[in-house]
């Protein structure tokens, strides 16, 4: 069972639809929210705020933007792919279409690629997609790190936070 | 003349120069030929006093047989001109010939006054010989004039002109030729063209132009020379050559015009509209992606607003009260009208600037598929029938579809209030016209395919006709029928861009009937 996804996203009312629709979706799993590349890193990492790793389990999916701030998402995914202890499957959450990115995403190890609706309207049709496949359907690596035990706090972002 | 006038001389000599010798003498024969002469012939002797005439001296100038013995210029005509009495007196006295151009009324006479004298040796008289001139002297005047009338018109004109012979030698300029070079005249006659002006005639076209120009004995229109010239600097002049002939000599009139001026203006001109176009597309490409950008990133935000409302209609409805339902309500409604603003001119965007591929279509179900998709086109909201299989077309399936798509929206939008819409879909093969070059083999036009939409709406007016495919034209209020204005544009610019066309017609108050047309697709194609 999944422990935690961890979405990396900088649009906070992306953000917070997007979890909307993946809760409306029946995923259950927590979601975290990364708002930029270093912030991603460094979770991974435990380091700083991220030590704890049961407050700030790994993830056992990462949802991932491209047009990221300080760190583009390409080279977050890099970094993982770096880390051969990290074998979480990584999706690429992207308003980007261009094929450059769509290449150059899989060529650096991504698992899958969706194009992020600019409707946000679509955000639930996605949700279920995502939840049904990669949560549900989905048998990850099994030497994949499948998070630390214990609850999870709420995201950073959460507007009612 | 000077020939001539030596004939005179040798019948002069065998003439008797006085009355004693007369009758030893004279050959009749000789006074006879003599007399043949149309030329004027008097003998006066030593004395200065008339010996003999001829006919001709009878004639021309009034002498008569009493004549003899008298002084000649009393006699006649010649008594104007008395005072050449002294001139035969100086040739008999030194015994050398003298001439004198002489007037007598209206004519004008070459007289020779020479001496004779027997085998050369004394002198004894003197020959007057009296040629007529009066001709001459006019078509001397008269070229004399016409050659003055013609520098006159030469050095007037402001085309530069020049004369070159055969060997390309100037002959002779204008005045604007030596003002245009800022030459002499002096420096430039009798020098080869080539020598001039920097060799900046040693053009090889100009050379050609004027040497087949001297063969063939024709014009030649129209050289351009540009070069580097002494004084003048840098120059354009385009030249024009109109062969002259001068006796068996050759000569080529050269004009010339200095169109430096000219080709800087116009090269200024091209260079600036060169420029303006540039920025202009430029702008035009920045204005294009700019306001595809703004319309592209208006739209999350707006989805993003409208999740919002969702979620507070959703989920804490039971927190509002009715007004503050409606203007949820509202915000919704407001919003999906901005969002679908900003996606028909996103859509427009995309068929005025994107990159298209024309291929075959299949518009059956492509038009089939449209339909399913939109649920306020389904019975039993709306009736839309699609008669028979649709042909396949060339076009863009994705600007085919923006047509389809805004042309059936239209016909199930404008009905009269209650009446349920029914909209007809058909398509028709149109002949083709024949292209011109039929009867050479020529290829027939591609068929093309008409697209009826047809509808049992509220019609246009004619004088609205002329409007309808304008961006944000409305004919009818927004209240009444909600829209963006920009749908048929869409459509005809996507027609266009397909190399289609786009049209309709429409009875007021019963429907219309609008139509797009395509090219056939060839049935080989698939």
């Amino acid at each position: 069972m999944p422990k935690v996804i961890l979405h990396v996203e900088d649009e906070e009312d992306d953000a917070f639809l997007f979890r909307r629709a993946m809760t409306k979706a029946g995923c259950s799993v927590p979601i975290q929210l990364a708002s930029d590349g270093q912030t991603a890193i460094d979770y991974l990492k435990g380091t700083g705020s991220f030590a704890k790793r049961d407050e700030f389990p790994l993830p056992s999916l990462v949802l991932l933007d491209l047009k990221l701030p300080h760190v583009p998402g390409l080279e977050v995914l890099k970094w993982i792919r770096q880390e051969a202890a990290l074998l979480v499957p990584v999706v690429i959450l992207s308003s980007s279409e261009n094929e450059n990115d769509i290449t150059a995403a899989y060529e650096l190890g991504g698992n899958a690629y969706l194009v992020k609706p600019s409707d946000t309207s679509e955000f639930p049709e996605i949700a279920k997609t995502i939840t049904d496949f990669w949560l549900r359907r989905n048998r990850p690596h099994p030497n994949a790190v499948q998070g630390g035990a214990g609850k999870h706090p709420t995201s950073r972002c959460d507007p009612h936070a | 003349m000077q020939s001539s006038a030596s004939n005179i001389e040798n019948p002069a000599v065998a003439l008797a120069p006085s009355d004693q010798l007369k009758g030893e003498v004279v050959n009749g024969d000789l006074a006879g030929i003599l007399d043949t002469l149309d030329l004027p012939i008097i003998i006066v002797g030593l004395d200065c006093k008339v010996v003999r005439f001829n006919e001709a001296a009878r004639d021309a100038l009034g002498f008569r047989p009493s004549d003899i013995g008298r002084l000649p210029f009393s006699v006649g005509l010649l008594s104007e001109l008395k005072d050449l009495q002294q001139l035969s007196q100086e040739v008999i006295a030194h015994g050398t010939p003298c001439q004198r151009e002489v007037r007598s009324g209206d004519r004008w006479f070459q007289l020779r006054i020479a001496p004779y004298g027997r085998n050369g040796r004394q002198v004894e008289g003197a020959v007057l010989t009296f040629t007529n001139v009066t001709a001459f002297r006019a078509s001397v005047a008269q070229a004399i004039y016409e050659r003055e009338y013609t520098k006159t018109i030469l050095n007037t004109v402001a085309q530069p002109l020049v004369v070159v012979d055969r060997a390309l030698r100037v002959q002779t300029g204008n005045r604007a030729f030596y003002a245009m070079f800022g030459v002499s005249r002096e420096a430039t006659q009798g020098r080869p063209l080539s020598n001039l002006g920097n060799h900046n005639w040693n053009v090889l076209s100009l050379w050609e132009s004027l040497k087949v120009s001297l063969l063939e004995n024709r014009e030649f229109k129209t050289v351009e020379v540009e070069g580097e010239f002494p004084v003048i600097g840098r120059r354009t002049v385009l030249l024009d050559a109109h062969p002259l002939v001068r006796g068996g000599d050759s000569l080529i009139l050269i004009g010339l015009r200095d169109i430096t001026e000219r080709k800087r203006q116009e090269e200024r001109l091209e260079n600036i509209v060169a420029e303006r176009t540039t920025a202009l597309r430029e702008t035009v490409g920045e204005l294009e992606a700019f306001s595809y950008s703004i319309a592209h990133d208006m739209r999350a935000p707006l989805r993003s607003m409208q999740s919002y409302a969702d979620i507070l209609t959703e989920d804490h409805a039971a927190q509002l009260d009715a007004e503050g339902l409606d203007f949820l309500r509202r915000i919704t409604a407001a919003a999906r009208r901005l969002d679908r603003l900003i996606q028909d001119v996103l859509n427009y965007s995309k068929v005025i600037k994107e990159q298209m591929v024309i291929d075959p279509v299949d518009l059956d179900r492509l038009t089939r598929e449209i339909i399913e998709t939109y649920p306020g086109w389904q019975a039993p909201q709306a009736q839309v029938e699609i008669k028979g299989t649709l042909p396949r077309v060339m076009g863009n399936e994705a600007f085919v579809t923006q047509c389809i798509s805004n042309l059936v929206s239209n016909a199930i939008k404008f009905v009269a209030r209650g009446t349920i819409p029914r909209v007809r879909i058909w398509a028709e093969e149109l002949v083709a016209a024949p292209t011109k070059n039929m009867q050479d083999g020529g290829e027939l036009a591609a068929p093309l395919v008409r697209l009826y939409v047809e509808d049992n709406g509220i019609g246009i007016r004619p004088e609205q006709g002329a409007r309808i495919f304008r961006m944000f034209e409305r004919i009818y209020p927004l209240k009444e029928y909600e829209g963006t204005g920009i749908g048929l544009t869409i459509a005809r610019r996507a027609a266009e861009r397909m190399g289609g066309g786009i049209g309709f017609d429409s009875e007021f108050g019963k429907g219309s009937r609008f139509w797009i047309q395509l090219k056939k697709a060839d049935v080989c194609q698939k």
